[in-house]
This record gives C-alpha cells, sequence and structure tokens, in this order.
C-alpha cells in the first residue's frame, strides 16, 4: 500500500466514523464542547498510535490464541496512563471528559486497527496508519462539536458567536443539540453528504 | 505443551510489565493530582462567593483563598471549636444518600459528625458550607454560601456530579447558580428564624419569591434532590446558623 494512501485514506473515504461506522458512541459523548473533542482526538490519537506501533513491533511475538487479551492489556494501559497525565496536567478538561477517556479502551477503532492493520502491517506503516486513524475519528468529532456547540450553546470553542442582539429578539439555543440525538441528527447528515459525494452504498 | 507455555510466559510478561510501568507513573503523578483536587476546592469555594477564578494562576487561587477564606471547625451545638482544625477531619460520604459523614479522631475515639467544617469569608463577609447529596445519577458535591446574616444566600457551587448534560448538569451552569447570588434577595430563614431553606422550584418564575429559586426543565429529580438535600446539610448547622454575632 503507498505510504500516503496509509495516511489519507482514513481521512475522508475510509473514515473509522463515517464509512467503518466504529467509535460512535464517544462521538456522541464528547461533542458537546469543541475543547473537549480536541482533547478526546488528542488523547486517542495518543493511545492508538501507540498502541498501533507496540503491537506492530510484537506482532510476531504475540500468540495467535490470545492475541485479543495482549492487545487489551497494552491498550488499557496507554488509556490509564493517559487519563493520569490528564488529571495531573490538564484537571478542569479532564473532569469534563470524565469517564469518556476511560471508555477509550472500549472505543472500537482502537481494536480494530490492532487487530486488522497492526497485527499485519510494520511498525512504519502501522505508525501511520494510527495517525490517520485519529485524524479522521478527529475531523468527525471536531465539525459535529462545532455544529453541536454553535446551536446548542451559541459558541465555538467557548467564546460566544450568537450575538446577545439575537438573544433579545426571541432566539433561543437549541437544547436538542446538547443531547445526543443531536449528535445522531449531525452525524447522519455529514455521512449522507459523503455518500452522496463518493457515490458509497452498503451491501 | 511447549507452545502453550510460550503463550503463558508472553502474557504474563506482558501484564508484568504493563502494571510496573503504570505502577511507577500512578506513584509519580499521585501528588500533582492531589493538589489539583485540592486546589479545585478552593477555586470552588471561591467562585462561591462570587469571586471570579477562571483566568488566574494556580498561585494567584492560593494567595485569593488565603486573603479571603478562613477554615473553621464548629461544633453541633453551633461552638467554633479552636483545637480540631479542617485537616482533623475526615470526610466520608454515606454511598446511598449522598451525605457527607465528618469523621473526627479525638483520644482514640472516632466521633461522627460531631464537629463540622465551615468557612468564614472575608470581603463578601459570610460563610460557606459543604453540601452534597443525590441528584438522577450521581452524587453532587458543591459549597453553599450565606452572607454575614447567616439568611441571605451569596451563591452556590457545585464541583462534582455526574448528571446528564444539558439536563440534570445544568446545575453548574452560571443561570442556575446566579439565582443564589446577593442581589436576587434569596433567604434561608424567614424572620422568626425559622429555616426555610431554598426551594428549586420546577414551576419556575420565582422571581421575588425569598425561598425559591427557578428549577431546571426535564430534571425533576436533580431539582427535587437538591431542595433535600441542601435543607438537610443546613439542618447540621442549624445551631451555628441561627444564632447572630
Amino acid at each position: 500500500m503507498l505510504k500516503n494512501k496509509v495516511f489519507t485514506d482514513p481521512l475522508i473515504d475510509n473514515n473509522p466514523i463515517t464509512r467503518q461506522v466504529l467509535g460512535i458512541c464517544s462521538a456522541l459523548a464528547v461533542t458537546v464542547k469543541v475543547e473537549q473533542a480536541i482533547v478526546m482526538t488528542f488523547a486517542l490519537t495518543f493511545v492508538l498510535t501507540m498502541s498501533n506501533v507496540i503491537i506492530s513491533l510484537f506482532r510476531k511475538y504475540i500468540p495467535h490464541n490470545v492475541r485479543i487479551i495482549i492487545q487489551l492489556t497494552i491498550i488499557a494501559s496507554l488509556v490509564v496512563l493517559i487519563d493520569l497525565v490528564l488529571k495531573a496536567f490538564l484537571y478542569s478538561v479532564s473532569k469534563e471528559l470524565s469517564i469518556f477517556v476511560g471508555l477509550i479502551i472500549t472505543n472500537c477503532i482502537v481494536m480494530g486497527r490492532a487487530d486488522t492493520f497492526a497485527m499485519h502491517n510494520n511498525v512504519k506503516n502501522s505508525f501511520i496508519d494510527g495517525l490517520g486513524n485519529s485524524f479522521g475519528y478527529g475531523l468527525i468529532l471536531i465539525i459535529v462539536a462545532i455544529f453541536r456547540e454553535l446551536f446548542g450553546s451559541g459558541a465555538i470553542y467557548g467564546f460566544t458567536i450568537i450575538p446577545s442582539s439575537l438573544y433579545d429578539s426571541g432566539y433561543i439555543d437549541n437544547g436538542l443539540m446538547l443531547l445526543a440525538p443531536g449528535a445522531f441528527i449531525v452525524l447522519g447528515l455529514i455521512i449522507w453528504l459523503q455518500r452522496t459525494k463518493t457515490g458509497f452504498i452498503e451491501d | 505443551m511447549l507452545n502453550r507455555l510460550k503463550t503463558i510466559k508472553f502474557v504474563m510478561l506482558v501484564s508484568f510489565v504493563s502494571s510496573l510501568l503504570l505502577a511507577i507513573i500512578y506513584s509519580s503523578v499521585k501528588p500533582m493530582v492531589d493538589t489539583n483536587i485540592i486546589l479545585d476546592k478552593k477555586q470552588s469555594i471561591l467562585k462561591s462567593i462570587g469571586i471570579n477564578t477562571n483566568l488566574l494562576s494556580n498561585n494567584e487561587i492560593e494567595e485569593k483563598y488565603k486573603n479571603h477564606i478562613v477554615e473553621m471547625v464548629i461544633d453541633t451545638n453551633g461552638n467554633i471549636n479552636e483545637d480540631i482544625t479542617l485537616s482533623d477531619i475526615v470526610w466520608k460520604e454515606n454511598k446511598s444518600s449522598g451525605l457527607t459523614n465528618y469523621l473526627v479522631k479525638v483520644e482514640g475515639e472516632v466521633l461522627i459528625n460531631k464537629y463540622l467544617p465551615i468557612y468564614k469569608s472575608k470581603n463578601p463577609n459570610g460563610y460557606i458550607i459543604p453540601i452534597s447529596g443525590k441528584g438522577l445519577w450521581s452524587t453532587l458535591e458543591g459549597y453553599f454560601a450565606v452572607s454575614d446574616d447567616k439568611s441571605s444566600t451569596l451563591g452556590i457551587v457545585f464541583y462534582a456530579h455526574k448528571e446528564t448534560p444539558g439536563l440534570g448538569a445544568e446545575v453548574d451552569k452560571p443561570w442556575f447558580q446566579n439565582q443564589f447570588k446577593i442581589e436576587r434577595g434569596k433567604k434561608i430563614f424567614d424572620k422568626d428564624r425559622n429555616l426555610k431553606s431554598i426551594k428549586v422550584n420546577k414551576q419556575k418564575n420565582t422571581l421575588g419569591k425569598p425561598y425559591e429559586v427557578d428549577g431546571i426543565t426535564g430534571a425533576t429529580v436533580t431539582s427535587d434532590g437538591v431542595t433535600k438535600f441542601l435543607k438537610r446539610d443546613l439542618q447540621r448547622y442549624l445551631n451555628f446558623l441561627r444564632v447572630l454575632n
């Protein structure tokens, strides 16, 4: 596979959320605010890239029959690590992300990439694949978060965008956007838009 | 057989290495996490009396805390106890009711809820009382501040909860907490010094009603929870609050 393709493919064409439909759970949970989405993206990038690299490094030694357990051990260790680092250095953000950092362990993207890609490819490609998939995930996360924060709380990245004169004339923030269904709707619109453009149809 | 042995060895090795690494990292960042938690509480205490700490550095928060807050311990009769300091009190949550029990060891005996923590604030003058209790999904922990007439509310803050974002979690939004500011004229005592506490009223439209604030639409359980545990926790401080000095 071409190096470029390994990185760019998961960004749009083979995006983990919109095309592989993985990691939906966290995409609903941490997209209320753009800041949360960005921190989550960094956390996932760290976990996914590192787990891909480590698993790819040992792929020849990992016994096939217990590979899932080994992968999970590595991923879980990395997640606990990033959780501790956040608590130590970015306490307020870690408070807002609360359990969702811990739930990276169950994020299907990480396990999915570990088992389908890192187990069969060299370290360099696995690293790039990890980055690509994280950014693909982050891209969607941030787009969804921009929509939800703008229409749900009238702000982007904490800065108020919608002028107060609009509120005075009767505009109300859409509370639905703050709830999980709001994320589903935005996500659905993105998938629809993407599939209209690429012409991809699910079998 | 040889293969199976190899598998077991490998699994054990992986488990050993990852636990060792995590143990080392945990013990090295633990002090920082603890400092963060304490700092976060101090920040909440300052916020409860209306001091904005958002843009302050850690040192500035410590500085402000020192200037504004005096930590005190009172007994159940409402007298200030000088022998016991706040750090002697162990906070322990009752998991079913969310009530915080305060444990103090005096001469080898553990006393429960005989001594209570309270914070006295200067400028604005008042008292800050820790509150905690059940909402819908979780225990809410926060601080409730009254002015130095021990009745007018100064503010409320929640620093820990796991309520639904957009619904119960609105308790930590400004629109909800601002209702407890002094200029809204909310009071916890009537003129005969009977404890009324503050009711979180879902009917809304509580402007001008001294013992009620607007509740949260779609979050009945959280609203009722706050009403319930606020009164319960204030009750413990009744002997202190009722007396004006």
